[in-house]
C-alpha cells in the first residue's frame, strides 16, 4: 500500500510522452506525400517534398522533448513544496528527526576527527627512527 | 518539381496565433496533426500557411498544458493509427480568452491604422 503510493507516480512519470513523436511525424510525411502523389508528383519526389515541407525532424523532436522536460522540473518543484509542507504539518516529529540526525552526524564527525588525528594519521615528525615513545598505553 | 509555395502571397502566422487556430480547429472535433494543418490552409484558401515544423511542437505544448488531450486511434476504413487531438474543457476556456484577447488587439491596431477623423 505504502510502496504503491511511492512507486505509482514514479512509474507514470517514466512514460515518455514524446516517445511516439517519430511515429507522429512519419505519419505526417506519409500523408503529405500521398497528397502530393494524388496531385501528380512522382513517387520519390513526393516523399522528398513532403519531408522538406516538414523540415528538420530531429529539431522538431528536440523542441517537443523540451516541452515535456520543462514540466518535469516544475513537477520536481511541486514535489519539494509538498515535502516541505508535510514536514511543517508534523512539526514536532520533524524537529525530533532533524535533531537526532544532526546529533548523530555531529557525534560521528567528532569521534572520527579524534580517531583520525590520534591513530590514523602518521605522527608529524621527520625522522621516525630517532624518535621515542614513552609510556605503554595505546 | 514538387510545388514550393511562393512566399509573396502567403502570410506568415503571427507568433501566438497558431495555438488559437489549433484550438479553434479542434472545436470542430478531434483531428490529427496533418488534418489540422490542412484545415487551416484550406479554410483560408491557402493564404495562411501553417509551418508544419512548428505545428507539432505547438500541439505538444497544448497537450502539456492540458488544453488538448491526445490518443492514438485508427480511423474507420484505414489500417493506420494516427495521434488524434481533442479539445478539453480547459482548452475551451483558453480558446475563449485567446479569442477576446485577439479581438482587443485587432481593434487596437485598427484604431491606429484607420483612425476616426476628428473634426
Amino acid at each position: 500500500m505504502f510502496s504503491k503510493r511511492i512507486f505509482k507516480p514514479l512509474a507514470q512519470r517514466s512514460v515518455d510522452p514524446y516517445a511516439d513523436t517519430a511515429r507522429e511525424l512519419q505519419n505526417h510525411v506519409d500523408l503529405e506525400a500521398e497528397e502530393l502523389r494524388d496531385a501528380g508528383v512522382k513517387g520519390s519526389d513526393a516523399e522528398c517534398a513532403a519531408r522538406r515541407m516538414l523540415g528538420n525532424q530531429s529539431l522538431i523532436r528536440e523542441e517537443i522533448y523540451t516541452v515535456w522536460t520543462s514540466i518535469r522540473l516544475e513537477q520536481l518543484k511541486q514535489d519539494a513544496h509538498y515535502a516541505l509542507r508535510g514536514l511543517l504539518r508534523n512539526l514536532g516529529f520533524s524537529l525530533v528527526a532533524i535533531l537526532s540526525l544532526g546529533l548523530g552526524i555531529g557525534a560521528n564527525t567528532a569521534i572520527f576527527t579524534f580517531v583520525n588525528a590520534a591513530f590514523l594519521r602518521p605522527l608529524p615528525i621527520r625522522r621516525r627512527s630517532e624518535s621515542w615513545r614513552f609510556g605503554n598505553s595505546l | 518539381m514538387p510545388r514550393i509555395p511562393p512566399t509573396t502571397d502567403r502570410i506568415e502566422l503571427l507568433h501566438g496565433t497558431l495555438d488559437m487556430l489549433i484550438l479553434r480547429t479542434l472545436l470542430l472535433g478531434p483531428r490529427h496533426g496533418h488534418e489540422i494543418a490542412k484545415h487551416i490552409q484550406r479554410s483560408t484558401d491557402d493564404l495562411l500557411q501553417v509551418e508544419h515544423g512548428s505545428l507539432y511542437p505547438a500541439l505538444h505544448r497544448l497537450e502539456r498544458r492540458a488544453w488538448v488531450s491526445a490518443r492514438w486511434e485508427t480511423p474507420k476504413g484505414q489500417n493506420r493509427e494516427f495521434k488524434y487531438y481533442r479539445l478539453t474543457s480547459a482548452g475551451r476556456k483558453q480558446l475563449n480568452s485567446e479569442e477576446s484577447r485577439w479581438k482587443q488587439m485587432t481593434a487596437a491596431i485598427a484604431r491606429i491604422m484607420w483612425p476616426v477623423e476628428e473634426r
